[in-house]
């Protein structure tokens, strides 16, 4: 087992290369330079590159990448090109942000998918089941930055029941801060929600056919318990790895969220970087939701191989 | 079932009996045969806007300008005083076209490459594996995001830059795919009967493959379409004034209190259409792949 | 009205007591709605005022600050050399008096006594200089730079007068003190924080800098080391930056926040019969134009940009996009200056722009492509633009793109045309000398007449307003018929608070100054 997860760690190095690699040459080869969104609409070719030289953006690519590479190595992230803030605190002030979004959002969207997908699975080819597939679809088809959009326009312009957008910290109201997360969960969480319903609905079908739900059936326990306790038990391995495989579209999500609902979190971190060609941040950030995936997929297999003990780890 | 067959003659037969039963299953999946239809109808549509638009999907009139729906305007009027309905006919165009060129990109590179990583195994799969691992490692929407950016606003960058998100979820499904079917006897007698190993991976390995990957092509188209509109909802996609939905639900979200039909009817058709595909693609697992 | 300097005379002193009803003014040439505040009587201490603006701060550091957005602090932080009325009169702030001398080439500035810095050290002439010799540094690339090109020595023969010598004479120059080269930063908070200085802003303004989370909110407090004695009232000043302009105006009306720094035009209408809030709105100093490249095909044919001129339909654009809240405009000076002339402005006709067509030699019409900002407001302005100019048969794309490409291209010349806006500065000289001469640094044109050159810096060097008035008209008539800018559209300043909001002043150059505001 520590093999294997040691195994695991090292073969995500290569994978963090490439992602460095190419997230520091997408972000370079980007028009435009961060000297103009600094100097404005003052900038004159001089002054532009006086700035370059003091930004150290005059050397030649491959020096400037190896440098990075050699900082990051070192566990320094650099610093913002636009304020000298460091990267790593700027990361870990919208760091609980999106954590509590994206969790929330995870923990909603099970919420959903569970029972729905239960009951689609426990009645078959039924209207039930028919229905809440429909949804599970239409979950995953809705635009989210539509669904967003008419959540606002309803809820929030319209009945005046919550917030258009902010954030409160949790240390500052509790309420206050759920109040504020209401509308972007809900959007985060639906199509999450969709997906982890059609998979559990899936697997509990294959489940059922199981030679030992045969047995459980036979002995004349009630379907429900043979459901609830062989059943869903089991199911409950691929739901973990479709949440897991799903961190990835989860933090797309949060980039449009987080714009749409103006929360100060990663996804608006990445946005703003973008915009001002802030280089540092925006490869820091890149890097660190990459890693967060791929640490995901990584608890996934961890999680997968403790339930399903024919894993072998090799 | 399969893995008793011996020679690829008798699971073509097969797959045409399978492939007969399997349409008429189609038939009574309720909800595959409504995506059929929904699917059915956004390419009559884009294929005929000229004939069914009620104006120019380009036409502005300022002093039109925010008319709510009408009998004249059904779905009313956008901020340059154009007709709604109009621009969301064309728009189905570019949403489909993108869609599947998307789709067709993802399938031409990504079943190659995992075609090969998953036959000759070794040092060629770890390392196409690995930037399969990256690429997949990304938040998809930011790194398409990024790509759109270097090469700036148009619906075939848009294209190109999904597209390259695409490519490594089809190299990763066929490279399992190939990876089950190695294993099996018909594959092995193949083999052993001396065929070369490109003739057995298309003939052998790629044929049972073939239906997953199908169904994930729909499923994808769906999500591509919806990917299209998220760029262009950021600003990424083609350059106005063409009649994109994701825009147009852009350029109306700034009027949404006074006039939120501008962008609440193409979040619909993208809705719709994305509904149409997934509903068709789930259809079409249902009945090829009974799991 | 701003008759500060007498050509001729040896030296003419100045002293901000000559100045009518400074500090205290009032006067108002508002167009302001039920707001028109009256100066109510008691205002109350303490509270918090919830601020909306319309994107986030780039730094907070005025000596390396270009964002238009960052003045909303600065104004609040710092307190500027010289400050702005209601009507864009300069006045006597931390400088209570000056002398211009040596034909306008020297500027005595006299220090108020007894102020001091937030941090606690003293606001004197060296801060000053400290500052302005920082922002000279070629190594800072300083944009305040430009500011102070002309300036060649400062001296501070005691710790409350400056010296300042200048190349050539600059009628603009107090001017340039009421803005962002005005506004001094403490030199101890400078050299503590070196480049993270922008995180931590310590000026002499009625409010200091507490905490700024980038993209979510900044707050200010009550500077108790103000040199106004009772001011300001507020405790506390939070800045939310939203984005998208619907969701500002929507906290508005949802109570989220108490004032916003601009409303949708759209909503405007809807807010004079609005009894639950309040709004002012005022001419601003800024304007929408378009800029075209006059060194790149097709658009160096000057009859090619004449007939952009004729062929866009001003009025029509001002009620589709600012729903009639905007002026037409044709020149770079708005209402709000007093560079403004009504009488300068070129006929909407297409018939006149098909003549330029002909004469240009593409009757039939060109075509281009002109970039602009991604955002939905702008996208909708370039595309009216696009179908008023096919009216004529003028073909443009569209391109839109992030503003820091779209900055690099209108700057490296990489353009056929762009859609940028100025926001406008209170003396004309700043509206126009950059803009307009050859090899000027906001010169994105890069548009060059000797004539316009030469009528331009006698504007700069001449003392009275009435003389700067003629060259400025004949100046502006030149650039309208060459047109390396088409002029669009004045943009009104438009802003709206909750009725507990009291004390608040919308002003032409659309900052919003605390000071004197107070919640109950």
């Amino acid at each position: 087992m520590v093999t294997f997860i040691v195994r695991r760690i090292l073969s995500l190095l290569p994978v963090a290369f490439i992602v460095l690699v190419v997230t520091f040459s997408l972000i370079h080869l980007t028009p435009g330079n961060p000297a103009y969104t600094i100097l404005g609409d003052q900038a004159s070719p001089q002054a532009v590159h006086l700035l370059d030289v003091k930004m150290g953006l005059t050397r030649p690519l491959p020096q400037q990448f190896a440098a990075y590479i050699g900082q990051v190595a070192r566990g320094n992230l650099g610093v913002s090109l636009l304020d000298g803030q460091s990267v790593l605190s700027l990361i870990i002030t919208r760091l609980p942000v999106t954590l509590e979004l994206a969790v929330l959002a995870v923990i909603v969207s099970l919420l959903i998918a569970i029972p729905t997908g239960i009951f689609a699975a426990y009645r078959p080819n039924t209207w039930v089941d028919n229905l809440s597939r429909l949804l599970a679809l239409v979950g995953a088809a809705i635009p989210n930055f539509w669904l967003a959009l008419l959540l606002v326009y309803i809820f929030a312009v319209g009945l005046h029941w919550l917030p258009s957008l902010g954030w409160v910290p949790l240390t500052q109201s509790v309420p206050g801060n759920l109040v504020h997360l209401v509308l972007p969960v809900i959007v985060l969480a639906l199509p999450l929600a969709a997906v982890t319903s059609r998979v559990l609905r899936g697997e509990l079908i294959e489940v059922m056919h199981l030679l030992y739900i045969q047995v459980a059936r036979a002995k004349g326990i009630s379907e429900w318990a043979v459901v609830m306790h062989h059943g869903v038990r089991n199911a409950l391995v691929p739901v973990v790895t479709v949440v897991g495989l799903q961190v990835g579209a989860l933090l797309g999500g949060v980039v449009i969220t987080e714009t749409i609902f103006s929360l100060p979190g990663m996804g608006q971190l990445v946005v703003n970087a973008i915009f001002d060609r802030d280089y540092p941040v925006l490869d820091g950030s890149v890097l660190f939701m990459a890693f967060v995936v791929l640490l995901a997929n990584l608890c996934v297999d961890l999680v997968y191989a403790w339930l399903d003990p024919r894993i072998r780890y090799n | 079932m399969v893995e008793q067959q011996m020679s690829s003659e008798v699971i073509v037969v097969t797959d045409a009996q399978g492939h007969s039963r399997a349409l008429r299953r189609f038939w009574k999946n309720k909800l595959g045969v409504m995506g059929l239809i929904i699917v059915v109808g956004f390419v009559l549509m884009a294929l005929f806007a000229p004939g069914i638009a009620p104006f120019s999907p380009l036409a502005t009139h300022f002093s039109h300008a925010f008319q709510p729906p009408s009998a004249r305007h059904w779905l009313g009027t956008d901020e340059l005083g154009r007709d709604v309905l109009s621009r969301i006919i064309y728009g189905a165009r570019s949403s489909l076209v993108s869609g599947i060129l998307i789709v067709a990109i993802g399938v031409g590179i990504g079943v190659p490459v995992g075609l090969v990583s998953g036959y000759y195994g070794g040092w060629i799969d770890d390392v196409i594996m690995r930037v399969v691992d990256a690429a997949l490692a990304f938040p998809a929407l930011v790194l398409a995001l990024a790509i759109a950016w270097i090469l700036g606003p148009s619906l075939i960058h848009a294209v190109w830059a999904i597209a390259a998100v695409t490519i490594p979820q089809f190299a990763r499904i066929t490279r399992g795919q190939v990876l089950s079917a190695r294993t099996r006897e018909y594959v092995e007698a193949a083999r052993c009967l001396g065929a070369s190993p490109w003739r057995i991976m298309l003939h052998h390995v790629l044929r049972n493959a073939a239906t997953p990957i199908l169904v994930v092509a729909t499923l994808n188209i769906g999500s591509a379409i919806l990917a299209v509109a998220s760029l262009s909802f950021l600003g990424l996609g083609p350059p106005p004034p063409a009649p994109n939905w994701g825009a147009m639900l852009q350029d109306g979200s700034q009027y949404l209190n006074m006039a939120p039909w501008i962008s609440l009817f193409p979040g619909l058709a993208i809705f719709l259409a994305v509904l149409g595909f997934s509903t068709l693609g789930d259809g079409l697992r249902d009945v090829l792949d009974p799991k | 009205m701003n008759k500060k300097q007498g050509l001729g005379m040896a030296a003419v002193l100045l002293t901000g007591s000559m100045l009518a009803g400074c500090g205290t003014s009032s006067a108002q040439s508002t167009v302001s709605s039920h707001s028109g505040a009256p100066v109510e009587a008691s205002p109350v201490r303490g509270g918090t005022l919830n601020v909306g603006i319309d994107s986030d701060f780039v730094t907070l550091n005025p000596a390396m600050s270009s964002a238009l957005i960052d003045r909303q602090a600065f104004i609040n932080i710092f307190d500027p050399l010289l400050k702005l009325s209601p009507t864009m009169q300069v006045e006597p702030n931390l400088v209570t008096h000056w002398t211009v001398t040596n034909g306008g080439t020297t500027y005595t500035l006299f220090l108020r006594h007894g102020v001091k810095f937030q941090d606690g050290t003293p606001f004197n002439a060296q801060a000053v200089i400290y500052n302005w010799d920082w922002e000279m540094n070629p190594a800072n690339a300083s944009p305040r730079l430009s500011d102070l090109s002309l300036v060649t020595h400062l001296a501070a023969p005691n710790p409350y007068e400056i010296v300042v010598t200048l190349k050539a004479p600059y009628s603009a120059f107090l001017s340039v003190l009421t803005g962002r080269t005005g506004m001094i930063s403490s030199p101890t908070a400078m050299k503590k924080w070196g480049s993270a200085y922008g995180l931590h802003p310590v000026g002499t303004g009625p409010f200091k800098f507490v905490q700024w989370i980038k993209n979510d909110h900044m707050i200010l407090e009550r500077n108790p080391l103000y040199w106004k004695k009772n001011q300001p009232y507020l405790n506390k000043i939070v800045y939310t930056p939203i984005t998208n302009p619907v969701q500002e105006y929507n906290a508005l009306v949802t109570g989220q926040v108490n004032v916003i720094d601009s409303v949708p035009y759209q909503d405007v209408n809807s807010l004079a019969s609005n009894t639950s809030l309040r709004y002012a709105e005022n001419p601003g100093l800024g304007y929408a134009d378009m800029e075209l490249n006059t060194q790149a095909s097709p658009l160096n044919n000057v009859h090619n940009r004449e007939a952009i001129d004729y062929a866009i339909n001003r009025q029509a654009l001002n009620q589709l996009l600012y729903f009639g809240h905007a002026v037409p405009a044709y020149t770079q000076f708005s209402p709000a200056s007093w560079a403004y002339d009504p009488h300068i402005k070129v006929p909407y006709s297409d018939a006149l722009a098909r003549q330029q067509l002909a004469k240009a030699g593409n009757p039939k019409g060109f075509s281009f492509t002109l970039l602009g900002e991604n955002d939905p407001a702008t996208v909708q302005e370039m595309e009216a633009i696009q179908s008023e100019l096919a009216k004529v048969g003028i073909t443009m794309h569209i391109e839109p793109v992030d503003f820091t490409t779209l900055l690099t291209d209108a700057i490296n010349g990489n353009y056929q045309a762009d859609l940028l806006g100025w926001s406008g500065r209170p003396d004309p000289d700043q509206n126009s000398y950059a803009f307009d001469t050859t090899g000027g640094s906001f010169n994105d044109p890069r548009y060059s007449n000797s004539q316009v050159d030469s009528l331009l810096l006698k504007a700069r060097e001449a003392a009275s307003e009435s003389v700067r008035k003629q060259y400025y008209d004949e100046a502006a008539t030149i650039v309208l018929h060459q047109a390396p800018y088409i002029f669009l559209e004045y943009t009104p300043v438009i802003q709206a608070w909750s009725p507990s909001v009291h004390g608040f002043q919308v002003y032409p150059d659309g900052l919003m100054r605390f000071s004197k505001t107070w919640i109950k």
